[in-house]
């Protein structure tokens, strides 16, 4: 009996086309992805792979719009394909690009979710469905006729699609319309014939970090949807950084290319490498005398010579563009994985330079380079790691870059009680030496940044009733390996389960309304509203269920998701995470004394998000965390008044106000305002 | 002294036309109060009707009895030329006894070609866009595909508004190539138009070139400025400190592009196919094309690359704002300056100082002096480009206009604006620093309330006793097609 192989090996490029023809990176940037394996028979049809590739996670569409055609799928099974790991590197082969996409798709895949413990979802397509409403399951009332109703639903999104030839432009975007990679050629244009020809065709769709990078994206989005709706300066700077850093650390797990840096760099990764730049062949094409970014250092314009960036403390109070934004956190997160290397490698250096610290000159012996590089791949994979799982502790909308430092610290300190090599320490550095802090904290200290635990009070009753519904749906959940099934569940938990010949569920939607209406306490941790009385704050009411009376507030549950994780010492973490939603709308007027906010829902008006992250522990059956975006004042909660949140409002308002100044041309041309994330954001934000 | 100046012209009224964003002003030269030469710059409004234009063109025929000594064509914009094509009739009776063109307009100057070519080439591949795009928009395409969605509305809403902004930029570009031309110069444009007629003296102008002594205008000097000879001037299009765009990198050609909308003058079809036809999939039914065409609508991309023309649009009025006939007017006696840039960008205004000198008159002797001579001299400024950020040049542009008694005219007018234009103009940093500058004496042909409100943001200060004095200017042409100011020379 021959078992069925783990990997699938595919050769691609490390970085881009531009590195192979390069004598001294050549011999580097040829790799092969070790890609899990994807079977043409797999018993179970969503897990097939067929030409395409299309497989379980993404299917790829060689469709060339500009031209009209399609190019022949490759066929990753042809025996002379699998008998030389993939088809050779080529740009002039189409299949080949299919062949790259796909490894580099799903290697990011992979990767993000060894550090999310749980399988990636792409986010499901919303679409509005007409019911026919109120027959059959309204118990106890008299039946009315009928009605039309009209109904948002979620509809499952198995695989993300890949256009490699999508466009002709030097752009490549996430859609979140159409659940699919768009990528762009386009020729070159450099602005030095001598370090790329001109003219030369550029595909966006061979390079490494464009498509690692766009694939985050779309992870990103399965996993908070509301990140795409530019409600401060950060929300889509961040969706850019977290990008960027998946692509960067990807490179520290090409063995070869970080063994040649390490050597290069005789064990310095501050010095100028190719581990920390971005997008080289692109940065280039498009007229730039290097990568598109780098995380470490620029060129500089005038001398073309490379400089380490320094970091001034200012860049988070003075750089607005997304991109240029998202640098900063880049930047922050790198610096902080420098100095865990840095310090990993401390003894490594000493044993080497006999105690001196200072290395020999010449060559570092092969054997130390190897442990150098050993050290740098698993602190890169702590570093992303701890990334990841603070997606989970971050709120569901209006993040900023504070509230993300502020997860990774909380999410380690869970999973990690004694942090003996102070990786925390070099997050909050890192960070504060570009200006960023989190808000709502009192002193600086990793004590503080980390959430506090809660304590429930009053309400433990009923979150006691909440936690032991979630281990039903933990029960349920934990074994489930099938993407579609974990949808499916998830959906049931979160809606209900109702109709004829099925077992009813209440789902947590129900729940919440029902157990914390007119609780204070609850509306305070999570910021929203639970009680009758929405019209007046200018959110919509739920027609949901049949409560009693009207205006209740509607609020989406929109994810519920099981973690279960271990840390390296064996402790375990047994968490529900839920996120909740909800929006107010609203009409802000400057006005001499400040703002005039008025609610409701109008011509103009604006859409305001609340938001609350609830991190359930099964163990303690305990509520520990609420990270929230509250859209209640919660200070006035205390006095038992219920009004929308001030300063989220006017914060908002001047946020969209602003970016008036900061917006791109082409976006002020052709957008429709910087509030309206519904028309690809992603490629008006890339488009140049 | 007083004896002098009375054979030299020693007062310059400028009238600037009100009918929309664009530009149409008149020139008056005098000698003490007695009108000795009449010059017209530019004639055209965004969606320009032929009854503005007439309007327009009656005050000039009764200012100057339809004798205009020079006309000065900036460049191809439909909102400096549309007049002479919607009036033409009007015009038609008129006489024009010189017409300046830039170098552009030169069908025997290599540079000018060969940029030509490449222009009719983008034009092409706009049109093409365009058309496509607008036909998917009549045709329902998107309320159709996007029907289902959550937020069909807005969804549908963004792809009309891009549509209609890209659609209202292409309109600016008035010329259009006959099937297998490239676009005509603008000398055989206003050939059509009947401005330029036999006895017509047509001179096209480079930058550094002077010219003096015309009859009817003694004692004045005019200077040319730009457009640049240069290409990559021509397409630099930023603000020297805006960083915001620096990945727009001048496009010599997007080959790629153009090519898939067949705008190019290569003609082998092979050329726009970026792989062997080996690779393609042939007709026959495949489950790869089956997904595409049958898994969904709303995951298709069939038209999307088209959106691309937008950056493509951009670029491509920026570059040819940028061919703007820039014109310094000088009195020779007070050395006072007149400056009109038109549309000019960063690449012209830049290239005013690469090296460029003029030959001044000063006190009867020929001196060389360069720009911020000029600029400092300036007491007159027609405000680039509808007062847009990148119409007005900063540190080598209005930081050097240092004269405090510089009066400005601009032209923008929310009534008739191309729509995207809404967002980025009025600019408020130009704007405010203008204002002081000129201590509130700005002219602008559109509603000056409305225009002072939009200045007005939250990260600008304008002081009450400027925007006062713009009020004041501004308020007495309320009823007149046209603002007036004369400048002493």
């Amino acid at each position: 009996m021959i078992r069925k192989p783990p990997f699938r090996k595919l050769r691609g490029y490390a970085f881009d086309p531009s590195l192979s023809l390069q004598l001294d990176t050549a011999l580097i940037n040829d790799i092969t992805y070790k890609v899990p394996w994807e079977d043409r028979d797999d018993t179970d049809p969503e897990k097939k792979l067929h030409p395409g590739p299309v497989g379980e996670y993404v299917e790829v569409i060689d469709y060339d719009p500009t031209v009209e055609k399609f190019y022949a799928p490759v066929d990753l099974d042809h025996p002379y394909i699998l008998a030389q790991d993939g088809l050779t590197p080529s740009g002039s082969n189409p299949q080949f690009h299919q062949q790259m996409v796909y490894a580099v798709a799903m290697t990011t895949i992979k990767n993000f979710e060894a550090g999310l413990g749980r399988p990636v979802l792409w986010s499901p397509r919303q679409v509005v469905k007409e019911e026919i409403a109120d027959e059959g399951k309204s118990s106890g009332r008299k039946k009315k006729s009928a009605t039309v109703k009209r109904k948002i639903v979620d509809e499952y999104v198995p695989t993300l699609r890949i256009y490699p030839h999508a466009m002709r432009e030097a752009n490549a975007f996430y859609s979140p319309q159409k659940k699919a990679l768009l990528f762009g050629y386009f020729a070159a244009r450099p602005a030095d014939i001598t370090l790329q020809m001109p003219d030369n065709l550029t595909f966006t769709c061979l390079s490494h970090d464009i498509i690692a990078h766009e694939t985050t994206h779309a992870i990103l989005d399965g996993l908070h949807r509301t990140y795409i709706e530019n409600s401060n300066s950060d929300v889509l700077a961040f969706h850019e950084a977290f990008s960027d850093i998946v692509a960067l650390f990807q490179h520290f797990t090409f063995p070869n290319v970080l063994k040649s840096q390490i050597a290069a760099t005789r064990g310095d990764l501050t010095s100028q490498n190719l581990l920390g730049k971005l997008a080289q062949e692109f940065g280039i094409a498009i007229g730039n005398y290097g990568a598109l970014r780098d995380a470490i250092g620029t060129i500089d314009p005038q001398t073309k010579k490379w400089t380490p960036k320094v970091p001034t403390g200012n860049e988070y109070r003075t750089i607005m563009e997304p991109h240029q934004r998202g640098s900063i956190l880049v930047s922050a997160i790198f610096e902080a994985f420098l100095s865990i290397y840095k310090s990993r490698i401390g003894d490594l250096l000493r044993i080497a330079s006999n105690g001196s610290g200072i290395l020999p000159q010449g060559e570092l012996n092969p054997d130390l380079v190897n442990r150098l590089a050993a050290e740098a791949s698993k602190t890169a994979q702590h570093v992303l790691n701890m990334c990841i799982r603070a997606l989970d502790y971050c709120p569901p909308v209006d993040i900023t870059f504070g509230d993300f430092l502020r997860g990774i610290i909380t999410a380690d300190t869970d999973l990690i009680e004694d942090d003996n090599r102070d990786y925390r320490l070099a997050f909050i550095d890192a960070f504060r030496k570009r200006g960023i802090y989190p808000t709502g904290i009192k002193h600086l200290s990793v004590d503080s940044v980390a959430y506090p635990a809660l304590s429930t009070g009053t309400i433990s009753g009923p979150i006691k009733i909440i936690v032991d519904f979630l281990h039903e749906y933990r029960a349920e959940i934990m074994n489930r390996k099938k993407r579609s099934e974990i949808f499916a569940i998830n959906k049931k938990y979160i809606a209900g389960q109702y109709g004829r010949g099925l077992k009813t569920i209440y789902g947590l939607h129900r729940r919440l309304l029902k157990k914390f209406d007119n609780s204070f306490e609850f509306e305070k941790l999570t910021g929203l509203l639970f009680t009758q009385g929405a019209n007046r704050l200018g959110i919509d009411a739920t027609e949901a269920y049949e409560l009693d009376g009207k205006d209740w507030p509607s609020v989406f549950v929109q994810s519920l998701h099981l973690a279960s994780r271990v840390g390296p010492n064996g402790a375990q973490v047994n968490q529900i995470i839920v996120t909740l939603v909800q929006r107010a709308w609203i009409t802000i007027v400057p006005d001499k004394t400040g703002y005039k906010i008025t609610p409701g829902r109008k011509e103009g008006s604006m859409m305001v998000s609340g938001g609350c992250t609830l991190i359930f522990d099964l163990d303690t059956l305990q509520l520990k965390y609420a990270i929230s975006k509250p859209l209640l004042n919660t200070r006035l909660l205390d006095e038992g008044i219920r009004e929308l949140d001030e300063s989220r409002c006017i914060g908002l308002y001047k946020h969209l106000h602003g970016e008036k100044y900061t917006q791109s041309q082409f976006q002020a041309y052709f957008g429709l305002g910087p509030g309206n994330t519904m028309n690809e954001p992603f490629h008006f934000l890339h488009t140049h | 002294m007083a004896k002098a100046s009375t054979t030299r012209i020693n007062k310059i009224a400028v009238r600037m036309y009100k009918g929309g964003t664009g530009d149409c002003f008149l020139l008056q030269f005098k000698k003490g109060s007695r009108v000795s030469f009449n010059m017209m710059i530019d004639c055209g409004f965004i969606h320009g009707g032929k009854a503005q234009f007439e309007k327009v063109a009656g005050d000039i025929q009764d200012k100057t009895g339809g004798v205009i000594d020079l006309l000065v064509v900036t460049h191809e914009h439909a909102d400096h030329i549309n007049g002479f094509d919607k009036a033409k009739h009007f015009f038609d009776a008129f006489t024009f006894k010189k017409v300046w063109f830039a170098w552009t307009e030169n069908d025997e100057d290599a540079i000018a070609n060969d940029y030509r070519k490449n222009r009719s080439e983008v034009s092409k591949a706009l049109n093409v866009a365009v058309s496509r795009l607008q036909s998917l928009d009549k045709g329902q395409y998107y309320e159709k595909i996007l029907k289902d969605e959550m937020n069909s509305g807005l969804m549908i809403a963004g792809k009309k508004k891009f549509i209609h902004s890209l659609s209202s930029l292409n309109e600016l570009n008035f010329l259009k190539a006959s099937a297998g031309q490239p676009l005509p110069t603008m000398v055989e444009k206003f050939k059509e138009f009947l401005v330029i007629k036999p006895d017509t003296d047509v001179d096209l102008l480079e930058p550094g070139d002077v010219r003096s002594g015309l009859a009817g205008a003694p004692g004045i000097r005019f200077y040319v400025l730009g457009p640049p000879k240069d290409y990559n001037l021509l397409n630099e299009t930023e603000n020297e400190e805006d960083n915001y765009e620096q990945r727009e990198s001048p496009s010599r050609k997007d080959f790629a592009f153009l090519s898939a909308l067949d705008a190019t003058s290569v003609t082998d079809q092979s050329a726009k196919l970026p792989f062997d036809s080996e690779y393609e999939l042939d007709n026959r039914s495949n489950a790869l094309r089956n997904k595409y065409e049958k898994e969904g609508d709303w995951r298709k991309i069939d038209y999307d690359w088209l959106y691309s023309a937008g950056s493509l649009a951009m670029r491509y009025e920026r570059s040819i704002n940028n061919t703007s006939l820039a014109l310094a007017i000088q009195f020779e006696g007070s050395e006072r300056v007149l400056l009109f840039p038109a549309d000019a960008e960063l690449g012209n205004w830049k290239s005013w100082h690469m090296g460029l000198k003029w030959p001044v008159k000063i006190k009867g002797d020929l001196v060389k002096k360069d720009i911020s001579y000029l600029l400092e001299k300036t007491v007159f400024y027609k405000v680039g480009h509808h007062l847009s950020h990148n119409g007005t040049a900063t540190h080598l542009g209005l930081d050097l206009m240092t004269s405090d008694e510089l009066t400005a005219m601009a032209t923008l007018d929310f009534k008739k604006i191309n729509d995207g234009w809404l967002n980025t103009m009025p600019n408020d940093l130009l704007s405010a620093e203008l204002l002081k500058k000129c201590r509130g004496k700005l002219f602008v042909n559109g509603d000056h309330l409305k225009i002072l409100a939009n200045m007005k943001t939250d990260r600008v200060t304008i002081k009450k006793t400027n925007e006062t004095a713009m009020k004041k200017l501004n308020e007495k042409f309320k009823n007149e097609i046209f603002l007036e100011c004369e400048i002493e020379g």
